[in-house]
Order: structure tokens, then C-alpha cells, then sequence
């Protein structure tokens, strides 16, 4: 099993705050990133699968310990999902557009996982990663690593999508 | 020689690394004027941001298959970055916790503060 600690290293005091059973997590499949809320009630949980770019998403309710499958397959948590009002998580999704092409598309999608419906989303043009949600909510970084560099791209979401992420709202469901 | 190096870069990591600004990237005709970019050196990955403040994570493997992983803090622009801690500290860390004192969460994390992870176990 994986279990979820948070570590005081001042105090050094240590709280467990969630046991991810062996039917998430298991021999194959492990915990890859996991994300806080920003009410820290909440944990996003992304678990993938050894030799393969599967991935799933999912939500625990710390309070209850309850963990519900809310995204699969090539989605990808981004390292500091969260909104600051705790209503979206923002993750990369990886497609092929074109199911000729040998090429991955990807497209940043802002999502609620509470209605498991889609906010906004964004095609990106090139192999992005990351996902960091600045504190004041207006910005998302990504970042795009090659061998020569790594370049941080710090996205205005009001200048992107025409309303700040206070105003975004379920278009679609996932 | 190399025995010599090697016992040098552990007890002085950071004098291994190089950091130097490298040039500004223009970030992708796609996001328009709604993106500003920095470019940081390979090797190093965001692995939180606050404010004007970014931890940056080293995760390499060195000249000499010396496995180097620490963090060190930045204070952030528009267009440059600049370290605030120059005492790195070799880590592991998944997240930091959330919490209205950031900044200074982020800073004691270095020093260390608090910190979220997860640990795994074999079946039992």
C-alpha cells in the first residue's frame, strides 16, 4: 500500500493523513504526483502504470478517506494543480489529433473534479509539461525542457481565455 | 584526480553546478502577449512556485555518475531569476504543504520546514 505523510521538519513532528489501497496502488502501478488542496480537506492523487504512459487521476477526501476515480488515461496532474479557491486542478492532455501523425498533441485543461466537468482548456504547440498554479490564481507556469535549455512560459489565464478563473465555468463534461 | 573532484563536488555541490542566465526564451506565437518566458539551465526543474519565489530542483547525473538532486531557492522576475539561498541541500520532496504563510513555509523547507510526501510499502 502507499501511504500519504506530512512532515513538520521543524517539529519533526509526522501525520499520516491517507492509505491509498493496493487496488489503486499496487505492484505496477504507484503514486506519481499528488496534489494539496488549498483547504487541505483534499488530495489529487495521480497514479501511472510501469511501462506505460497510462495514467489516472484520482480524487481522496482526507476527511473520510474515500478515493474516486475521476480522470484516466494520458493525463497528466500538473505539479501544483489547484486553484487557489480550490475549485479547479489544471492537467496536460496528451491526443493525437490527427490519428495519421506519429506526433502527440497535447492541450491544457482546467477542470473541476468535484462536477467532473471541464472549465477551459487550451492546445499547446509544443511538448509542454508542469502546471503550476500561481497563489493569486492569474497565472499558470508551464515549462518546455530540451537538452540545450528549460524555458518556463508564465501564462496570463485572464489574457488567455477572456475572464479570470474566478469566472470560470463548466462547459463540458470529461 | 578524479578521487580528489569527486570528494570536492559532495562537500560543495553547488560549486559543480553551473548557473548562469541563459537567454530568454519567446514564448510560442500560439500563447500571443499572454505568456512571459525565462529560461533556466537543463538539468533543473521547477518544483514550486509562490510569488517571486520559485524552488528549483537539480535532478542529474553527474561527469562522474554522481546522483545529485537538491533544491535551491529563487527570487523571480519577469525575465531573470537570482538565488536566494546559497547553503543547497540535497532533497526529496513531492510538495510543499499549502498555507497562507507561504513564503516563509518556502523558506524554512529549504532549512527545512514542512513538507507533504508519500511512502510506500511492500504487500504484506
Amino acid at each position: 500500500m502507499t501511504e500519504i505523510w506530512i512532515i513538520d521538519l521543524v517539529s519533526g513532528t509526522e501525520e499520516k493523513i491517507l492509505t491509498i489501497p493496493h487496488s489503486i496502488a499496487d505492484q505496477g502501478r504507484h503514486v506519481n504526483d499528488i496534489g494539496l488542496s488549498p483547504d487541505e480537506q483534499w488530495l489529487i492523487i495521480e497514479v501511472g502504470n510501469i511501462g506505460s504512459e497510462e495514467r489516472d487521476i484520482y480524487l481522496a477526501n482526507l476527511n473520510s478517506g474515500d478515493i474516486e476515480l475521476i480522470l484516466s488515461s494520458d493525463v497528466g496532474l500538473a505539479p501544483q494543480p489547484w486553484s487557489p479557491d480550490g475549485k479547479w486542478i489544471v492537467y496536460i492532455r496528451d491526443f493525437f489529433a490527427d490519428p495519421e501523425s506519429i506526433f502527440l498533441d497535447q492541450e491544457m485543461i482546467i477542470f473541476n473534479p468535484f462536477s467532473d466537468c471541464i472549465g477551459e482548456s487550451l492546445s499547446l504547440p509544443d511538448r509542454f509539461g508542469g502546471g503550476f498554479w500561481s497563489i493569486d490564481g492569474n497565472t499558470i507556469l508551464l515549462n518546455m525542457a530540451s537538452a540545450e535549455r528549460n524555458s518556463l512560459y508564465f501564462l496570463n489565464l485572464e489574457q488567455i481565455f477572456g475572464k479570470p478563473y474566478t469566472g470560470f465555468t463548466c462547459q463540458s463534461s470529461d | 584526480m578524479k578521487r580528489i573532484i569527486y570528494m570536492l563536488c559532495l562537500l560543495g555541490l553547488t560549486a559543480c553546478v553551473p548557473l548562469k542566465p541563459t537567454p530568454i526564451p519567446t514564448p510560442p506565437a500560439v500563447f500571443g502577449s499572454a505568456a512571459t518566458a525565462v529560461t533556466i539551465e537543463p538539468d533543473w526543474f521547477v518544483e514550486s512556485w509562490r510569488g517571486d519565489q520559485i524552488l528549483l530542483k537539480y535532478d542529474s547525473i553527474g561527469e562522474w555518475n554522481i546522483p545529485s538532486t537538491f533544491g535551491r531557492l529563487f527570487e523571480i522576475s519577469s525575465h531573470t531569476y537570482t538565488p536566494l539561498e546559497l547553503n543547497d541541500s540535497i532533497f526529496s520532496i513531492m510538495q510543499f504543504c499549502p498555507s497562507t504563510q507561504i513564503k516563509s513555509i518556502i523558506q524554512s523547507m529549504i532549512k527545512f520546514g514542512a513538507m507533504i510526501y508519500s511512502r510506500s510499502r511492500a504487500n504484506t
